[in-house]
């Protein structure tokens, strides 16, 4: 009987120490385990996988053949052929930033910048009122507009857009977009002529 | 021990993914960076090896953004126009030896130019380049800036008594000041 009460003493006294259930152990374990896989993961890219060079370079070959085919019809002076060749290029399957990086977003704004310039110096060619030509615009910024480092072809797509809400007499929207494209000018010039230095 | 083994294998994929990382060249050169910047890098690595007799063989280098630009009606023309030239040229020039990298004593290095001079005017032609389309860039911009004031000094003619449209097209004014003393500075 003794022996026996020893062993319930010693039960009591060993549940005493036990702060937690074991099911309560397994999941926290778990849990942390998941925590740092995640941040594990994330830390070497693979939540956000890094961009693609190859499809970079894909989609600026592909871009160059059709781009210098506008310049053709731009020179031959068939406008009408060479605002078709860009409209034909909006219903590429455009890589997303987060395949191909910055550069596929610049590569759409200079290829909309371009149409959308052709348009507006030639209005009469395949017209399109204004709001088509601005949810064109809408539709190159897209999202990512914001994101992405600044560059030329993007401050040309927001001072088009600057133009066009300007034809619709919107003009504080108008004002706000110039000085946007301002902004991203002002910028590229700084970077411009700290590199160019001491040019000739 | 099953919270460690788990920890373990929390942090396995982190460890081996940044390796894999580390190893691929793309990776880290291209995270962020500018393709004028790869191929001035590379342009580099390739002068370093030819100083050690470790020949390079020609290659073509790939078409990027950078080397876009070119003969356009109307719009930006990225600079790193020159370093895509320059680049070519650094590719497409002849070889005077034949021999492959890996050669070793039977390579023959005696009708071998002096790498030091031929690289640095190689180097001092890329230079000026850059230099080259480093100024028409400021020169485009030049113009975009000042498309821009046009546009805002107009809308501020218009709203004459507003001072954000005042001070908009004040600001434009300086800017297009600016940037054409930059042109006419490095023209």
């Amino acid at each position: 009987m003794n022996v026996q009460a020893d062993a319930t003493l010693a039960r009591r006294a060993r549940g005493r120490g036990r702060t937690l259930p074991s099911w309560l152990t397994l999941t926290l374990g778990v849990l942390l385990g998941a925590v740092l896989m995640f941040v594990g993961l994330a830390r070497a890219g693979r939540i956000a996988p890094a961009p693609q060079p190859e499809v970079v370079v894909s989609l600026a070959q592909t871009l160059e053949v059709e781009h210098r085919r506008v310049d053709l019809l731009v020179e031959r002076g068939e406008l009408a052929g060479a605002i078709s060749v860009l409209e034909s290029l909006r219903g590429l399957d455009w890589p997303t930033r987060e395949v191909g990086g910055d550069e596929v977003v610049i590569l759409r704004h200079d290829v909309y910048g371009r149409l959308l310039r052709l348009r507006l110096d030639n209005p009469e060619i395949d017209a399109k009122p204004g709001d088509a030509l601005l949810a064109t615009v809408e539709e190159a910024l897209g999202g990512d507009a914001e994101e992405i480092r600044t560059n030329a072809f993007t401050a040309r797509l927001v001072a088009i857009r600057g133009e066009l809400l300007e034809k619709q007499g919107r003009d504080d929207d108008a004002l706000t977009a110039y000085e946007r494209a301002l902004d991203m000018n002002r910028a590229l010039l700084q970077q411009a002529i700290a590199g160019a230095g001491g040019a000739p | 021990m099953t919270l460690g083994l788990l920890v373990t294998l929390g942090l396995l994929p982190g460890c081996a993914g940044k390796s894999m990382a580390r190893e691929s060249p793309l990776a880290n050169t291209y995270e962020g960076d500018d393709i004028l910047a790869l191929e001035r890098a590379l342009a580099e690595g390739e002068q370093e090896l030819r100083a050690r007799d470790i020949h390079v063989p020609s290659a073509t280098p790939a078409t990027s953004p950078a080397d876009l630009g070119g003969a356009r009606d109307s719009g930006p023309v990225l600079s790193e126009d020159a370093g895509g030239d320059a680049i070519e040229e650094e590719y497409s020039t002849p070889e005077p030896e034949a021999a492959p990298a890996t050669a070793t004593a039977d390579a023959p290095v005696a009708d071998e130019p002096a790498p030091d001079s031929s690289d640095s005017k190689r180097v001092s032609r890329r230079d000026q380049r850059q230099s080259q389309a480093q100024c028409r860039q400021v020169c485009d911009l030049q113009v975009s800036i000042c498309d821009l004031k046009s546009h805002i000094c107009g809308l501020a003619f218009r709203h004459a008594g507003d001072p954000r449209y005042q001070n908009a097209c004040s600001r434009a004014s300086t800017d297009c000041e600016i940037a054409t003393r930059a042109c006419d500075d490095c023209s």
